[in-house]
């Protein structure tokens, strides 16, 4: 996440297309990570670039454009989930999330399930914190450092909570995902 | 299981999503109207023909717009369907300029620039999220 685009002279136009050409997919990917609904998710990352669009005249260049499009993605994504549970949940999102873990139901469905998706929405269950830390982490394999600056948390934050995550994941799984891995 | 495992199980599950030519055409138009309301509407508060603009956004922001006079026309086109904007002939060319309603929509439009600094307000944002 190091390149700085300078964006002068570039057309804000252009630029948009650039950036829908070379991260489209990954921010498309992002989306769906935090909003497990693909017709949604497509719907907001069609919105965040037009966000963009409206945000460049005020971009800075202090971040690197790439970290600068992250972030629009996850708020925006994150103040979509916000206005929704407000909307249609009465329980905290944790409480929902942690019930959904220990569902015997959704045991039931991994043995069902091929292991890909099971993996995958054992993932999608877990709280929105512990799951964008295993996506950035363990999938796009940022570091600890690039975590905490792209979320605005501290270090020790970010490793508390991807150790909570692993936890979560291998008390459901009965073992570790990421066997070996630490950081 | 490996990380190279649970990478792939994620990247099988990732198909499920594509970026595709269909969600670039509708960012398109949202940008096409994002930019009729923070380039075109400012402009039109003098009366001002589709080829006037054309030039003028040419000259005055040549490499930082790149809309072709056909875009010009179609936003314009738009704009008066609003009724943000209204229009006249004079001498066998159009005229476009605001509207009352344009005139609201466009102060409206300068407060919500205005209101804040982008970079408190992503402060702010940044913020709130830490504290999750």
């Amino acid at each position: 996440m190091e390149e700085v685009i300078s964006i002068s002279g570039l057309s804000r136009n252009q630029l948009i297309e650039e950036l829908m050409t070379d991260y489209g997919q990954e921010v498309l990917q992002l989306v769906y990570t935090y909003i497990h609904d693909v017709a949604l998710a497509e719907d907001l990352t069609q919105e965040i670039f037009i966000k963009c669009y409206k945000a460049l005249s005020t971009y800075q260049g202090n971040a690197s454009l790439k970290t600068w499009l992250w972030r629009i993605a996850i708020n925006h994504s994150k103040d979509y989930l916000k206005s929704w549970y407000k909307k249609n949940v009465d329980v905290t999102e944790t409480n929902v999330l942690a019930q959904t873990l220990e569902t015997s139901d959704l045991l039931e469905q991994v043995v069902k399930n091929s292991e890909d998706e099971a993996l995958f929405d054992l993932v999608m269950a877990l709280p929105v914190k512990y799951r964008e830390l295993i996506y950035f982490y363990y999938f796009e394999e940022y570091s600890v450092q690039e975590i905490a600056c792209l979320l605005s948390l501290n270090k020790n934050t970010v490793k508390t909570r991807l150790h909570k995550a692993r936890s979560l994941l291998q008390k459901t799984l009965g073992g570790n995902p990421f066997d070996g891995i630490t950081f | 299981m490996t990380e190279s495992r649970f990478k792939q199980a994620m990247k099988s599950q990732f198909q499920k999503v594509q970026f595709t030519e269909k969600h670039r055409e509708v960012v398109h138009k949202g940008i096409q109207e994002e930019f009729s309301d923070q380039v075109l509407l400012p402009m039109l508060q003098t009366m001002r023909s589709g080829y006037e603009l054309t030039q003028l956004l040419y000259t005055k922001n040549k490499g930082v717009v790149h809309f072709n006079e056909g875009m010009i026309y179609a936003m314009l086109h738009r704009l008066e369907q609003q009724q943000h904007i209204v229009s006249e002939w004079h001498e066998n060319e159009k005229r476009y300029v605001l509207s009352r309603k344009g005139i609201k929509l466009l102060t409206k439009l300068n407060k919500e620039t205005h209101e804040l600094p982008p970079s408190i307000e992503q402060l702010l944002k940044e913020a709130r999220y830490a504290n999750d």
